[in-house]
């Protein structure tokens, strides 16, 4: 194996990434499986009045204070729109130690994509979209943005400061 | 950093903190061998440590301050330059160590100065250090391995005395019961490095007693030692890392959540079967998380034992006697709470030494002892730690404050009136406020108190101030005993709960319409009227934007029958509304998240029995919300709110009854009296015949001031201080009895001059005092209004005033209140009244030519005449003058039915009729 095609193998395992699929609003989103920590159920959150509408409330995750934030906000700057009949779904990520539940429309599979079939953000997108789009991926019958949760996670504070 | 060199970094902090104390103490009382053993024990083993772990620059510190304290041993007289230069060489050491904790190895440096001092200092008086020249020691089992160690180290430094030697001269220092197995430390061959690493971490455990082998050898020795040094090292303890017990606690916490949900399914459900052991569970969960709470609980002493050092630092510098006394000092606190409140506590002592006491000179002219004495004392009272820091000093100049609010813009001349010395002291915990005159080194910077009060708040803690001019300052700090799980009261606004600490919350008070609580509104700002104060008032829902059914309390006047929780930060007084208020829980504070953090009106939030998740408010950032309000209106609003005072004072109203002049009891309504205060008879002097005492900075008369001849010159003089506009006048009384909420009916048929008539208190006669040249007449009027009134009032005292207007107001009609004829003029115009209310107890024809000016005008409403007592002459005078009816001041009956007439069945025209 010459040295140029062992890196280019090293690369693609690098490149190797799976990802928690999740739906908002009809898009598919990829969240990277290394950051998430499980998938659960909303019941009884606890509204914060006055905070940042991306926040939408606390919930007790077994016995765990866990914020949840609004993924749908962050990224389309309005509240989501939800059917009311069923509980909304939130994947808990883990960020500087604390623990958030983002709060998404539907959880699909987990998906092992390489690099190869990534492409940059198109320049179309709105802004918040592209600030927190690491690259899309091409899928068989759509595209899934894969996001970037270190740039939603530390952006949103910035804005609660 | 290696296991080894951290373990002697904490070890050896713990014995320099020792040592700092004990030098102190020890420089007090030069006789105390004890001290001084210990001393030399720990420097040695300090010592000792340096030597294996090749730390040159602390071994050879340490070496050369033990010198100094041995010579100490040796009968040197324990001077007060030799202890600072002690201190001096030991605040070195720690410096250097605290470099070694960041960056594990000793930093650059050269100590030659210090140690150059020190050995002058050892061979001062007696010439080579004695020991130097001992004879060998005498045979031990530990000298052979000394001996072998000696040879295999490093040739000696020329100002180094050989192991030996200092070992000889260590197992002397205590005399002969010296326990021998301190010595192992620095003896132990470190050739091979594994158990040279093994060796220090030995050699403090062994001197602590814990490991039990030496326990054994040694047992007699150690329980002599014990007796003879209460502070010795030795405890009966296991060393645990902090990290655990805070695992443990978080642990404990989550335990006591999961009990509270069971005990809430268990409270729905009737299960016999589940409830016993449910309760075993219950009382098991409260006693672990006693026991887990007592191993964070330190003796609140070991934050003072630096205090300690640091007065005698200052006392020095500042060329004051100051003695530290310390009570208390044992009171168990929460770890976590100690390291919060350590800085605070240096603070504060560090400004009474600084600013609170005075010169020794000054002291001696001011008749006190030369030398200051600050107090600290610490005490556990009804679930809180209180921490008091009180000295004997100056105090705080209440006038000075004053000034500098002003000047700092944090107060208007209006508002601080209107203050306690109270409230006018809490502003020296106002950020950037100091007072004192100059900036000096230790303090004065306006960074003290506003620190503490931070600090203080931060953990949950209030500050409180106590100041004695002349006598000194006490600052007083409440804590709640832990942290981590805290009392709280669990509310209901707009259908959310929310948790409120129990430690701000002062009462809890339901307001009603029309009863003696109630909510009023002031200029659009809500307020509660409690005992006759009148407190800001929020409501949770309209801070906090949650939507409430039938609107908020801002926007419609339904202000009846509400939950008012009363909270005291601060020094700040206010009330939040809820809608209901559930009951009170045990909760385990949790941080709240990093996104919601920079909101100041949460604290927290907390799992509670059911399961759900709540939000702890925190009162001082609600308040915050309030205040700023405040301040922005307080011009506006002080004058409602004295008008609201001034209302408040009738129907019911606030009495003082005192005596004076005579065993009678006299009473004046409370709103008139600007403050109660006490002089000394010494501090009320004599111009002209007048009694004059200084009181806030100028010149007050004191009326009916009798000198108190032959009498203690200490005592003191009661004195009801009154407001006028621009000056206050005292009033001297015998005594004040009490204060009574009675609803006045004054009998004038007994005024005599001086009062305005008698009334009932609790079956006795009680003399309404005649206080309207007391209360000067207010020259502001009422903003000149165009609106149309019922009833005007023309009453120059401010008594009957406030007499009347709530008297009319509740009868439901619109009133305008005026203080004088030239002021009724120009309104009865603009107002149009139906009926005019006047005082005729003028001196003069006035009243009765305003009369009939107004009976002459034909379309003028008519007048109803007030006099304190209505004689035949006066009411033939009257009816003369064209009045339409004459009342006693004090017949409530005559004056409404005479006002219900004129408004019920008279018209303007038809008045003319019945003149």
């Amino acid at each position: 194996m010459s040295a140029e095609q062992r890196m280019r193998r090293d690369m693609s395992i690098v490149d190797e990434i799976q990802l928690v699929s999740v739906r908002i609003e009809g898009q598919l989103i990829g969240l990277p499986i290394t950051s998430v920590r499980d998938v659960f159920s909303i019941t009884a959150m606890t509204p914060v009045p006055k905070a940042d509408r991306a926040v939408a409330g606390l919930v007790n995750l077994r016995g765990h204070i866990v914020t949840i934030l609004d993924l749908g906000y962050l990224l389309n700057s309005r509240r989501t729109e939800r059917q009311s009949e069923q509980e909304p779904m939130a994947v808990g990520v883990e960020w500087q130690g604390e623990v958030f539940g983002l709060v998404v429309d539907e959880i699909g599979d987990v998906l092992s994509l390489s690099g190869d079939s990534s492409e940059p953000m198109p320049a179309n997108m709105g802004t918040n979209w592209a600030r927190f789009t690491r690259r899309v991926h091409k899928l068989e019958r759509e595209l899934m943005i894969e996001i970037d949760l270190h740039a939603l996670l530390e952006t949103m504070s910035l804005q609660a400061a | 950093m290696d296991d080894l060199l951290k373990d002697f970094v904490v070890e050896t902090s713990e014995h320099l903190d020792i040592v700092d104390a004990e030098l102190v103490r020890f420089e007090r009382d030069p006789n105390n061998s004890a001290t001084l053993a210990l001393i030399f024990r720990l420097v040695h083993t300090i010592k000792g440590t340096c030597g294996f772990l090749g730390l040159p620059r602390l071994e050879h510190l340490a070496h050369a301050g033990e010198d100094v304290i041995s010579g100490f041993r040796d009968g040197k007289p324990v001077t007060a330059p030799a202890v600072t230069m002690i201190l001096k060489t030991i605040d070195r050491i720690k410096g250097i160590i605290a470099e070694l904790e960041r960056s594990g190895s000793e930093p650059d440096g050269d100590d030659e100065d210090l140690v150059q001092a020190l050995r002058a200092l050892a061979n001062e008086p007696a010439g080579a250090p004695p020991l130097a020249t001992a004879p060998p020691p005498a045979v031990t089992i530990e000298s052979k391995g000394n001996l072998s160690f000696q040879i295999l180290e490093r040739p000696l430094r020329e100002d180094e005395v050989t192991l030996d030697e200092l070992e000889r001269a260590f197992r002397d220092a205590p005399g002969p019961e010296m326990p021998p197995f301190v010595e192992p430390a620095p003896v132990a061959p470190p050739p091979p490095p594994a158990p040279a690493a093994e060796a220090p971490k030995e050699a403090p455990r062994k001197e602590k007693k814990a490991a039990p082998k030496v326990e054994a050898k040694a047992e007699p020795e150690a329980a002599e030692a014990q007796a003879s040094n209460e502070n010795s090292v030795s405890k009966q303890s296991v060393r645990v890392a902090v990290g655990t017990l805070d695992r443990l606690m978080t642990m404990v916490s989550e335990l006591v959540l999961t009990r509270n949900q069971l005990l809430e399914i268990a409270r729905q459900r009737d299960d016999a079967d589940f409830k016993s052991p449910l309760q075993r569970l219950s009382h098991i969960t409260a006693e672990l998380q006693d026991g887990v709470m007592q191993t964070r609980m330190q003796p609140i002493g070991s934050a003072w034992t630096k205090l300690s050092r640091v007065v005698r630092d200052l006392s020095e510098e500042l060329g004051k006697k100051i003695e530290l006394i310390q009570s208390g000092a044992e009171t168990e606190i929460d770890r976590q709470l100690l390291e919060m409140i350590k800085d605070p506590l240096l603070h504060m002592v560090r400004n009474a030494a600084d600013h609170g006491l005075e010169m020794p000179d000054e002291r001696v002219a001011a008749g006190k002892p030369a030398h200051g004495t600050i107090h600290l004392r610490a005490a556990q009272e009804s679930g809180y730690i209180i921490v008091e820091v009180s000295d004997d000093g100056r105090g705080i100049d209440v006038e000075r404050v004053k000034a500098k609010a002003l000047r700092n813009g944090l107060s208007t001349e209006a508002d601080i009136a209107r203050m306690s010395d109270e409230q006018i002291l809490r502003f020296v915990m106002e950020p950037g406020f100091s007072t004192a005159a100059a900036v000096t080194n230790i303090s004065g910077r306006g960074v003290g108190l506003d620190v503490v009060r931070s600090h203080v708040e931060q953990v949950g803690g209030i500050v409180d101030l106590r100041s004695r001019a002349g006598r000194g300052l006490t600052v007083t700090i409440k804590l709640p005993l832990t942290l981590a799980i805290a009392s709280a009261l669990i509310v209901e606004a707009a259908g959310q709960r929310f948790a409120i600490p129990q430690i701000s919350v002062a009462e809890l008070v339901r307001t009603q319409e029309s009863g003696e609580v109630r909510i009023e509104t002031l200029n659009g700002q809500a307020t509660l009227r409690l005992r006759q104060r009148l407190l800001p008032v929020v409501d949770v829902a309209d801070v906090l934007n949650l939507p409430r059914q039938g609107g908020s309390l801002a926007t419609d006047n339904q202000a009846d029958d509400r939950l008012v929780v009363v909270c005291h930060v601060g020094g700040h007084r206010f009330g939040i509304i809820v809608d209901s208020i559930l009951h009170t829980e045990e909760i385990v504070v949790k941080p709240i998240s990093s996104k919601l953090r920079h909101m100041s009106v949460y604290s927290g939030a907390t799992i509670l029995g059911d399961g759900s998740v709540i939000l702890i408010l925190e009162p001082a950032g609600v308040a915050r919300s309030v205040m700023e309000n405040g301040t922005r209106e307080t011009a506006a609003q002080s004058e409602a709110e004295l008008a609201a005072e001034l209302m408040a004072s009738a129907e019911r109203s606030l009495l003082l009854l005192f005596r004076a002049g005579g065993t009678n009891l006299k009473a004046i309504p409370l709103a008139f009296i600007g403050r109660l205060e006490e002089f000394e008879h010494a501090k009320i002097e004599d111009t002209g015949g007048r009694a004059v005492v200084q009181y806030q900075g100028r010149l007050m008369p004191i009326l009916g001031y009798q000198p108190q001849a032959g009498f203690d010159l200490e005592a003191r003089q009661p004195v009801l201080v009154f407001h006028q506009q621009d000056r206050e006048i005292g009033m001297a009384v015998d005594e004040i009895v009490d204060v009574v909420e009675v609803s006045i009916q004054i009998d004038t048929s007994h005024a005599t001059p001086g009062t305005v008539g008698a009334t009932i208190i609790d079956g006795k006669a009680v003399e309404i005092v005649d206080v309207s040249d007391l209360v000067a007449p207010e020259g502001q009027e009422k903003p000149a209004s165009d609106e149309q009134v019922d009833v005007m009032v023309i009453e120059s005292s401010e008594f009957f005033r406030a007499l009347f207007a709530p008297l009319l107001q509740n009868a439901g009609y619109r009133i305008a209140v005026l203080p004088s004829l030239q002021a009724a003029r120009l309104a009865i115009a603009r107002q149009k009244p139906s009926v005019i209310v006047m005082d005729l107890d003028q001196p003069g024809d006035e009243g009765f030519s305003f009369v009939r000016e107004l009976a002459e005008d034909g379309t003028s409403p008519p007048v109803i005449g007030l006099v304190s007592r209505a004689g035949p002459r006066l009411i033939e005078k009257g009816k003369v003058a064209g009045l339409y009816d004459l009342v006693g001041k004090f017949d409530r009956q005559g004056l409404m039915s005479s006002v219900g007439d004129v408004l019920g069945g008279y018209s303007t025209t038809q008045w003319g009729a019945a003149a």
